[in-house]
């Protein structure tokens, strides 16, 4: 490296670490002392670029990144907060879909049943009585008692099971009856339909269902067949 | 050691020891390095109150997207980074038509007794182009290699120490009370 060469490189980056620049310093006392000229001056320059900070940079600095970060989690915990709300509501909405519009498996059977013998359509005959004990007997139970004029006693199959339609005089109209034996529910409600008024009640041996006419007193109808047929598990 | 290696070290090292928490990084960093980002923005800038919102901005980008900076070591880099896009946007956003020059109170700051030769090398480096000043300050006061602001500043090495040669000619020339055209760069050497 010679003079002209270190002096550019000298003005460029002062504190040039190269094995060749440093031995040209060290081998040439123009061009040393060129150099410190130079670093003397760049300390000069620094002193001088050090201009004063405001006070309390860096607190100011830190109070303004929190404020951002608060708002931040606040904007993150009021997204959480929607998301929430709006599963929330959508389990709500789902849920009540379901309340509406969910139509138990056994209630579907019942409304299929009721919808393919209407007891309308039945005539208002009445059975022999030992026709009526075939088919509760079919069904898993004994006729104990009086249940009334029966128009109708069948016996029909959902899936594997036997279970039994009779269609009896009502004090407002026929009523379908229909005794499923091994269908258990969980306890007594009304059927899940808008045309048709009944309920579904347990059995000891499975469930029955009342269907007739709106204002039938249907838990009467209800006793009366609970008091004349005993179920066998 | 040179002048510019020892200031590299002295700022990196607080915050590299400092282990901790995303809070606890940025904390570190602020306190470390807030100082010096003001300086550069401010002689980036050469408005105070531009600078320190300039700094501001930096560091919340840098809150933003701490996870990002690996090795605390480049820190100082890497906020120098962010800084000077925020500048750049400002710049483009703005398009300042007239570039002020420095009022008096801004080159001596808050201090009452600025020396005179202070006070003019402060002047002639806020006269120096920006093409000139950025690549000074990033040497002098950031402690950079010439290589290192290449990188920085998208230009090649051998531009880089054309820059810094001709910035320091200037400020001599200015210093010294010459026209600097009428400096001649045989007359430096």
């Amino acid at each position: 490296m010679n003079c002209l060469e270190f002096r550019r490189m000298c003005m460029a980056e002062p504190g040039y670490q190269d094995s060749d620049y440093l031995r040209h310093q060290q081998e040439c006392p123009r061009c040393a002392e060129y150099a410190a000229n130079v670093i003397r001056g760049d300390k000069q320059l620094a002193k001088a670029l050090r201009v004063d900070v405001p006070d309390n940079l860096a607190s100011r600095i830190i109070l303004r990144q929190s404020i951002f970060s608060g708002r931040a989690e606040r904007r993150k915990a009021r997204r959480m907060y929607a998301l929430a709300a709006g599963v929330l509501l959508a389990i709500g909405l789902a849920g009540g879909w379901f309340i509406v519009n969910h139509v138990p498996e056994v209630d579907r059977a019942v409304i299929a049943r009721i919808n393919a013998v209407p007891a309308s359509r039945v005539a208002k005959g009445q059975i022999s009585n030992a026709e009526l004990i075939r088919v509760i007997r079919t069904v898993g139970g004994e006729l104990n008692g009086e249940i009334g004029r029966v128009h109708y006693a069948s016996i029909y199959y959902v899936r594997e099971h036997q279970c039994g339609q009779l269609i009896v005089q009502g004090a407002v109209g026929p009523v379908t009856i229909l005794l499923m034996p091994g269908v258990y529910i969980g306890g007594a409600r009304d059927l899940h339909s808008r045309e048709l008024n009944g309920i579904v009640v347990p059995t000891t041996n499975g469930s029955m269902a009342i269907v007739g006419e709106p204002g039938e007193p249907l838990h009467d109808i209800e006793q009366n067949m609970r008091a004349a047929v005993t179920w066998r598990l | 050691m040179g002048i510019h290696q020892k200031c590299k070290q002295n700022t990196a090292f607080p915050v590299s020891n400092r282990v901790g928490s995303k809070q606890t990084r940025f904390e570190a960093l602020v306190y470390a390095l807030s100082a010096d980002l003001y300086r550069y923005a401010f002689w980036l800038c050469r408005d105070r109150g531009r600078a320190e919102e300039l700094v501001q901005e930096t560091f919340l980008r840098a809150w933003r997207s701490l996870h990002a900076l690996r090795d605390e070591k480049a820190a100082k880099g890497w906020l120098i980074t962010i800084l000077r896009r925020e500048h750049a946007r400002w710049y483009e956003r703005y398009r300042p038509e007239i570039e002020h020059g420095l009022e008096p109170d801004d080159l001596a700051g808050r201090s009452d007794s600025v020396p005179a030769e202070t006070l003019a090398m402060r002047r002639a480096v806020a006269d120096l182009g920006a093409e000139y000043r950025e690549p000074l300050l990033l040497q002098v006061l950031g402690g950079y290699s010439c290589e290192e602001i290449a990188n920085f500043l998208g230009l090649s090495k051998g531009a880089v120490m054309t820059r810094l040669f001709r910035a320091r000619q200037r400020l001599r020339a200015t210093l010294e009370g010459q026209d600097d055209t009428t400096v001649s760069h045989q007359s430096q050497l």
